[in-house]
């Protein structure tokens, strides 16, 4: 079976929402869906490709009703939005839980369509891990898909963080933490390192900043997410802090340290989107690096953060070495060599 | 140039940033009996330095045209048919900064359904000295929609002279077992009579 290739994805292509990758995984997806459920799908087909592809029996996705057009478009976001959130390396735990809520946002919808009782979903959520694992980057895609699915009226992130918070004076932190609900209403406010906000002792304004925000995420729940983020052991304590806390955020997240190998394909993916790549050596090399210095890279010390560092420093050292050439290839410029990634190691290391 | 009646198919060069796509354009140009004509230019503006193009034509697509950069080669492949091959800009994993670039990715995908033939090309030599991580993941996509696609799909294992390359091939036909396997070295000329054999009588 042949369909024309999907014209909402060669936007995305074109507009930078979607990478040609991505594009084609999608597309792929959709033959193979096609082939499963013929029945269900119509496809249009135009000489230059362009393609929709949709479910006449109901609206798109199970998507909030509105015109057909409306339904066609959400359900083109929501398709782009999960493929962005696979493309990401490792983080399956996650992206299964996102699923998770992504498929109970259809099918209560569906429910209230065919005139059954719907749950009303609270959103709150607590991500655990350690720096540079994700968790920002999937609450900014999280909130894009609720807003997608229509859950969301704007899917936006707000992200602040004790200093945010807190304030000098009685008072003051329950103006500022209203001011950060008000920002966020219709997205995410997300709260890093949040058990921080318990850390002050008994006299600290923390403690009326989280009374204020447990407050404001039950008053707001359907037209707001909050995610509380920090480290796994510190956010068990904060749950502890507060009674409310741990029945208004019922969705808990983990995001693990990644493995030696996702932090190898995670530098892949850096450097390719920079239009780099390395040298076969400079992959047996960073392999090896991961591998047995797993430690370096891991837990405090920043996971993909810290590859990034290593990687935009190589790019440094590669553009130093390059220099002293007179006409360097195409082929020379796109190359990140064993030595550059040497030499960046050792930078870092300082 | 074409005479009125002749009929042009469109054939696709297609792959990962660096797999080699260029070079083998610029070889199927070399060894497709090339004799005299117009100087051609390669990708970017660099000129080539010694090629002579008289019924083939390669243009180059230029930024105000709207489409940076691409180059097209057409071949006579038999009677009246040409092939257009479109060699279009590598298809990164993820979105490239540069709008013309994207625009150039597109069209590459929206051809991929229409056009006659895909020329998949993959690095061989970086798989076979890396293994699976020498292949991207658009590559396994890209052959995937190929395969499923079936006749007109060539992979081709591209850097045939380098040290790894054998074995990439021999990785690429067990993971893949194309039908159309085409292991080309664009510095020596090894396979391209294969290609060009490929373009003009396709299965």
């Amino acid at each position: 079976m042949s369909l024309a290739f999907p014209s909402d994805l060669l936007q995305q292509v074109e507009s930078g929402t979607l990478s040609p990758g991505d594009a084609l995984r999608v597309y792929r997806e959709r033959l193979q869906s096609a082939e499963v459920h013929p029945g269900n799908r119509e496809v249009r087909s135009t000489r230059t490709g362009a393609t929709a592809v949709h479910s006449p029996s109901r609206g798109a996705a199970g998507l909030p009703a509105g015109t057909a057009e409306e339904a066609e478009e959400r359900a083109r976001q929501v398709a782009a939005i999960e493929a962005e959130l696979q493309s990401l390396v490792g983080l399956n735990g996650v992206k299964r839980t996102v699923r998770e809520i992504a498929a109970m946002a259809r099918v209560q919808e569906l429910r209230r369509q065919h005139g059954l009782h719907a749950e009303s979903m609270t959103l709150h959520m607590v991500f655990t891990g350690h720096p540079g694992t994700g968790k920002t980057t999937v609450a900014r895609i999280l909130g894009r898909l609720l807003h997608a699915l229509g859950l969301l009226a704007r899917g936006h992130l707000v992200e602040v963080e004790r200093a945010d918070l807190v304030g000098e004076y009685i008072g003051h932190t329950a103006q500022r933490t209203r001011d950060a609900i008000q920002r966020a209403l219709g997205g995410v406010l997300f709260i890093d390192e949040a058990y921080s906000l318990a850390r002050g002792g008994e006299k600290d304004f923390g403690k009326e900043a989280i009374d204020c925000l447990v407050k404001g995420a039950e008053d707001h729940r359907q037209e707001l997410m909050v995610i509380l983020a920090g480290y796994p052991g510190e956010m068990e304590w904060f749950l502890m802090q507060n009674p409310g806390l741990r029945s208004r955020f019922p969705v808990r997240v983990h995001f693990p340290d990644f493995t030696a190998g996702e932090l190898g394909r995670i530098a892949a993916q850096m450097l390719q989107q920079r239009q780099y790549r390395l040298s076969p050596e400079a992959v047996l090399y960073l392999r090896e690096r991961l591998a047995h210095n797993t430690g370096r890279f891991r837990a405090e010390a920043g996971n993909a953060r810290a590859v990034r560092n290593v990687v935009e420093r190589a790019l440094r050292c590669q553009a130093l070495r390059l220099l002293g050439r007179p006409q360097p290839t195409r082929e020379e410029l796109m190359l990140v060599s064993r030595a550059d990634l040497e030499e960046a190691f050792r930078l870092c290391a300082r | 140039m074409h005479g009125r009646g002749d009929s042009v198919r469109e054939g696709l060069l297609i792959g990962a940033p660096g797999a080699g796509k260029t070079a083998v354009l610029d070889a199927l140009r070399r060894w497709s009996q090339a004799g005299r004509g117009h100087p051609i230019r390669h990708r970017r503006g660099q000129r080539a330095a010694t090629s002579l193009l008289p019924v083939h034509r390669l243009r180059e697509h230029r930024p105000e045209e709207g489409n940076t950069p691409s180059s097209e080669l057409v071949l006579p492949v038999g009677g009246y048919r040409h092939l257009r091959i479109w060699e279009v800009p590598g298809l990164a994993e993820a979105p490239l900064p540069e709008q013309p670039l994207r625009r150039q990715q597109s069209r590459a995908l929206a051809l991929l359904v229409g056009s006659a033939l895909i020329l998949h090309v993959v690095d061989a030599n970086r798989v076979g000295e890396i293994g699976v991580e020498g292949l991207t993941d658009t590559d396994r996509h890209l052959a995937a929609v190929g395969l499923r696609r079936g006749p007109g799909y060539a992979l081709l294992a591209a850097k045939l002279d380098r040290p790894w390359a054998h074995r990439g091939v021999r990785l690429l036909e067990e993971w893949f077992r194309p039908p159309v396997l085409l292991p080309v070295s664009a510095h020596t000329g090894l396979g391209v009579r294969g290609i060009l054999t490929f373009l003009r009588h396709p299965r």
